[in-house]
């Protein structure tokens, strides 16, 4: 496939994403940007911004496997990666394991905050080792796999806190937001009067995904930038005054692909700084403890980095 | 791919080249301009070679440290941050970078020296090279000198002066003290080294010579006695021209001295 031919159909993809979803087009952009790196993207927003449709239609246009599961307090780790049942169906019984939903190609954990521990850290394994281990049997998991996992800010009771290692194996944290009121009124207007949504085309196959995948790391960087992508993580662990905890080395690795998908996603060839600082934001939003000087000073988690950032 | 090795080549050897010839021009402005206040100090111009080595390597360390295809992509837009990115991957081979590297190939072709070496400044900064090496010109020939010695305090002995084996400023011994005795007249004083033609005139003079007498025998026999710690050498250094029978008689002379 041409560069060319590929922009085209990024510009098909957005497109039919937007039949469905009004508006969310950071939020469209930056999952996106995460199935190009590989990874796995937290949604955090009020509950009703569409972050299920989002991730619906895009798998979607995607053609991909889709699954959701809904956290629980009482969701058990076998309710995701699944479980060994008796299957009768032959003339002998035997044990038959019987895949969870964890086994797709884009899984939506909704309101993961209000699954247990034990069932975030069965996750772990599936999102960096892309398998499942279930008794003595390991299952590799489908690719490209991409969890996708939504939080809701308010309502904290009854949750539970998402610790620091499980959320830096998300690739991002992307803010849902409110719609602008052009596009309520839009939303208003496709979904009170149309009986069914519009159906979304398959843009893209499960190949090309991961050929786009391998693409999106051929992108070069420059060194200078890359340098930049080291300053500015290691600026989160340098900023005392308001960080107390800083990003990782996988922060660095992270920025530097997402950037990079960023690039292919806007049709260049190269990262540029614009990049970089563009997905600082949903790499690192979830990577840096705050300290009470900050919260002091009401800064949250962007105003830091856009400090960071020198903006 | 090996034309955008040698297109970068090419590049970087014009910027090496260029960037020589600014900063030898900004060395020579910084020389020029402390050169013009080294004269009106009357301080040797040898120091104005100070600020140009400073200046030299100050722009030459300013440049090593940043990437210099920076200030090509500064002034040419279209190449903004793809020329960097194909420098550092030149060597790699793959899709996504063989078209960035055609790409810039091809905007390079079209990128003239003219686009990003701004001639207006250039004509700035020669300008104002005439100027200077003019002004350092008129100073030098109207002998254009700021006399700054009322600033300096008055231990200070010797300045550094110009050609300080010729020129021995004695307006500054003159304020130490009344030395018009040891020194001549003030006035000889403001003739520097110029040579100076004298003829005596013993008719014009106001001592006369017929009222000068011979000299007395003079009495030293009352010459105090001065403890031993007290005593007198001679310097080997004035010792060269005098024969020895000489010296041996004036050793004895102050070494009788020194005894009694």
């Amino acid at each position: 496939m041409r560069f060319e031919e590929i922009q085209k159909r990024f510009d098909v993809l957005f497109r039919e994403v937007n039949k469905v979803v009004v508006g969310q087009q950071d939020v469209i952009e930056q999952v996106m940007a995460a199935i190009l790196c590989d990874g796995h993207a937290l949604l955090e927003g009020n509950p009703g911004l569409a972050k299920t449709l989002v991730v619906r239609t895009l798998s979607d246009a995607l053609d991909l496997k889709f699954s959701r599961i809904q956290g629980t307090p009482d969701l058990l780790p076998s309710d995701i990666t699944g479980t060994y049942i008796i299957d009768d169906s032959a003339k002998k019984r035997e044990f038959k394991f019987q895949p969870g939903p964890v086994f797709a190609n884009v899984v939506l954990l909704d309101e993961l905050n209000r699954a247990a521990p034990k069932t975030h850290s069965a996750l772990l394994e599936a999102m960096q080792e892309r398998q499942v281990t279930v008794g003595n049997s390991t299952f590799k998991l489908d690719t490209p796999f991409l969890v996708l996992a939504t939080q809701n800010p308010i309502e904290q009771e009854g949750t539970f806190k998402l610790s620091e290692a499980q959320a830096d194996r998300f690739l991002f944290k992307i803010l849902v937001t409110y719609p602008k009121y052009e596009e309520e009124l839009e939303i208003l207007e496709r979904f009170t009067e149309a009986k069914a949504l519009p159906s979304v085309k398959a843009v893209f196959g499960k190949e090309t995904i991961m050929g786009l995948q391998a693409l999106t790391r051929q992108v070069p960087i420059a060194h200078d930038f890359k340098k930049y992508a080291v300053d500015v993580v290691t600026r989160t662990r340098t900023e005392k005054k308001l960080i107390e905890y800083g990003a990782s080395p996988r922060a660095s690795i992270s920025l530097v692909l997402a950037a990079k998908a960023r690039a292919l996603l806007h049709n260049r060839k190269h990262v540029s700084k614009e990049d970089l600082q563009a997905m600082a934001y949903p790499v690192l939003r979830h990577r840096i403890i705050l300290n009470f000087e900050a919260e002091r000073n009401n800064m949250d988690e962007d105003a830091v980095i856009e400090k960071v950032l020198g903006r | 791919m090996e034309f955008i090795k040698k297109a970068l080549y090419e590049l970087k050897r014009f910027l090496f080249i260029f960037d020589l010839s600014r900063f030898f021009l900004h060395s020579l402005l910084a020389f020029f301009l402390s050169l013009i206040f080294l004269v009106l100090f009357q301080i040797s111009w040898i120091y104005a070679l100070i600020p140009f080595f400073v200046t030299f390597l100050f722009f030459s360390y300013r440049s090593f440290r940043e990437n210099r295809l920076s200030y090509v992509e500064y002034h040419v837009p279209s190449l903004s941050e793809t020329l960097r990115t194909v420098s550092d991957n030149v060597d790699k081979d793959n899709f996504v970078v063989n078209l960035l590297k055609s790409d810039v190939l091809q905007r390079l072709r079209t990128l003239d020296t003219s686009s990003f070496a701004t001639l207006r400044s250039l004509w700035f900064e020669c300008l104002a090279l005439l100027v200077f090496a003019f002004t350092v010109l008129l100073l030098a020939f109207f002998n254009v000198q700021f006399d700054y010695t009322f600033l300096l305090p008055e231990s200070s002995s010797s300045p550094v002066l110009a050609s300080p084996e010729k020129v021995y400023d004695l307006s500054i011994l003159y304020n130490q003290g009344n030395l018009s005795e040891v020194l001549g007249n003030r006035s000889l004083a403001a003739l520097g080294d110029t040579a100076l033609f004298l003829e005596v005139n013993p008719l014009a003079s106001e001592i006369d010579i017929s009222e000068i007498s011979e000299s007395n025998a003079g009495d030293y026999g009352d010459i105090p006695q001065f403890p031993k710690e007290i005593y007198t050498s001679y310097d080997s250094s004035f010792s060269d021209d005098i024969p020895k029978e000489n010296k041996d008689i004036v050793k004895k002379y102050f070494e009788g001295i020194s005894q009694r």
